[in-house]
């Protein structure tokens, strides 16, 4: 593993209304990492993956990305932290698979030569190259997800972070999800994923950090924090009830 | 192919290569010209649109079945016409009121407004979206007060969201028909309980993008380089300016 690329201390978060959504979180995640973030819904999972990328303003606490305060640069930290959401269809802007992906890099300001280069590049690496001028609207679940993914990829981000990336999705769409993090992860990125149900891709990661109620309630090995996780609302795998080691989901 | 109709359709053809400010000028051109054209030139422009068309990989039968509900409200404006202009009997028929004259008022207002739709659909046939929206925002952007980009940008998402928005309220008709809401003889429950939960979705659809918008870093100035325009642009934009000098003295003549 390399240096720490997030660093999360006393990040607390209320929203306006005065619900707490967020206590005391600190975090290190080593660049190159593949963090399983597990919970029951509103545990605050996605309340704290929107705080690495700033789309959330903390209470009290900071995040730093390698090094610097997301709040310091927050286009920096967007290209550093590419975020994908749980619902595929509200995140694709494009009236085109081309266009959606060319998003991200235009409003960066690239030159129009790197924007074309990376948008190839990320649709070949998530398999739509051939879809670029079909329209997002006409995608299947699992292939919008894919552009989802895509249109991040395009943004040369050292972190990915995907929001319940396998909702909505089959079991073929489960599978071909996971082999692109599988592979992105294999390519040097730094993974974080959140899920409820940790099944499907604890066998990939090489840390559990499990939430519940806000906090951070167990940070680990996948084998040592699995133990915990029905404890915290999140079901667990019938491979290791049964005393087994769990399966990757693409053997 | 019609239920495509005003999307882009990817090709190689020269008017594809055009640059979109051109093709926009072009478009402005067309149809500030269609105003004074008569019937001949009218026919010369709408032949030529057609052909151009097909070039651009719509066959002209395609295209009148993409705009057969278009088609049919020209048919309306063209008998109204007929129907309420006065002037030489068409039939004699004393019941049927039409005229001679309203005939032709009507077939020349039709036709303008067949002229400009074949000029749009050509237009955004043969262009990318994107590269659509950012001519907009070119032209938007010497206008004072106008936020051009966000202009822009809300023209290319409403195009992009009214299918999502279309699919919500199709499965929520069909949520409702489950529960029996055929059966309510209340019109307004019928309508609060479609509307409602679609606007709830919609504007809930709309806090989601915001994010997502953010997250790929929308909101900086966009510095967007303008190629100048080539030859074949020029050269395009002069014929387009001699076809229109041509049909406007052939009109007056």
């Amino acid at each position: 593993m390399g240096e720490d690329i997030i660093t999360i201390s006393g990040l607390s978060h209320r929203y306006p209304d005065g619900r707490q959504s967020l206590s005391q979180i600190d975090l290190r995640i080593p660049a190159g990492a593949f963090v399983l973030l597990a919970g029951a819904n509103g545990a605050g999972k996605s309340t704290l993956l929107k705080h690495l990328n700033g789309l959330l303003t903390p209470t009290s606490g900071e995040v730093r990305l390698a090094g610097r305060p997301v709040g310091e640069d927050l286009r920096r930290a967007r290209q550093l932290v590419g975020m994908v959401f749980q619902d595929a269809d509200s995140q694709i802007v494009g009236e085109t698979v081309y266009d959606d992906v060319a998003f991200g890099p235009e409003n960066l300001n690239w030159p129009a030569v790197k924007v074309e280069a990376n948008v190839t590049r990320a649709l070949e690496l998530v398999g739509l190259i051939g879809m670029a001028e079909r329209s997002p609207h006409l995608l299947s679940g699992g292939e919008k997800r894919r552009l989802a993914i895509a249109g991040v990829l395009a943004m040369e981000p050292a972190v990915i972070v995907l929001d319940e990336p396998f909702a909505n999705l089959d079991y073929a769409g489960v599978r071909d999800i996971l082999s692109h993090i599988v592979a992105l992860h294999a390519g040097g990125s730094t993974i974080v994923v959140s899920v409820h149900d940790i099944e499907k891709v604890l066998a990939h990661a090489t840390r559990l950090v499990l939430m519940a109620g806000g906090r951070v309630v167990a940070d680990g090995p996948p084998a040592v924090v699995a133990g915990e996780v029905e404890a915290h609302g999140v079901r667990l795998p019938t491979a290791i009830r049964l005393g087994l080691e769990v399966a990757s989901w693409l053997a | 192919m019609a239920g495509l109709i005003f999307s882009f359709q990817p090709g190689a053809s020269p008017l594809h290569r055009l640059d979109v400010r051109v093709k926009l000028a072009a478009l402005l051109a067309v149809s500030l010209t269609s105003l004074q054209l008569g019937h001949a030139a009218l026919a010369l422009a709408l032949s030529a649109l057609l052909l151009l068309l097909a070039r651009a990989g719509w066959p002209p039968l395609s295209t009148l079945v993409a705009l057969r509900w278009y088609l049919l409200l020209l048919a309306i404006v063209v008998c109204s016409q007929a129907l309420t202009t006065a002037g030489e009997p068409l039939l004699p028929i004393s019941w049927l009121p039409a005229s001679r004259q309203g005939l032709e008022v009507g077939l020349l207002s039709a036709g303008r407004l067949l002229l400009v739709a074949l000029a749009g659909l050509l237009l955004t046939v043969t262009s990318r979206p994107a590269a659509l929206r950012a001519a907009v925002e070119w032209l938007l952007r010497p206008i004072p007060l106008v936020p051009h980009r966000q202009a822009a940008t809300m023209v290319g998402l409403l195009v992009r969201f009214i299918p999502v928005i279309l699919s919500q309220a199709a499965e929520l008709k069909e949520a409702l028909r489950a529960r029996a809401i055929e059966e309510s003889r209340r019109p307004l429950r019928r309508l609060t309980a479609l509307g409602l939960p679609l606007l709830r979705r919609t504007f809930l659809t709309a806090d989601r993008l915001t994010a997502a918008m953010e997250a790929r870093c929308y909101g900086a100035e966009l510095q967007r380089d303008w190629p100048s325009l080539g030859t074949r642009d020029w050269a395009a934009l002069a014929l387009v300016g001699c076809c229109c000098l041509a049909l406007l003295l052939l009109s007056l003549w």
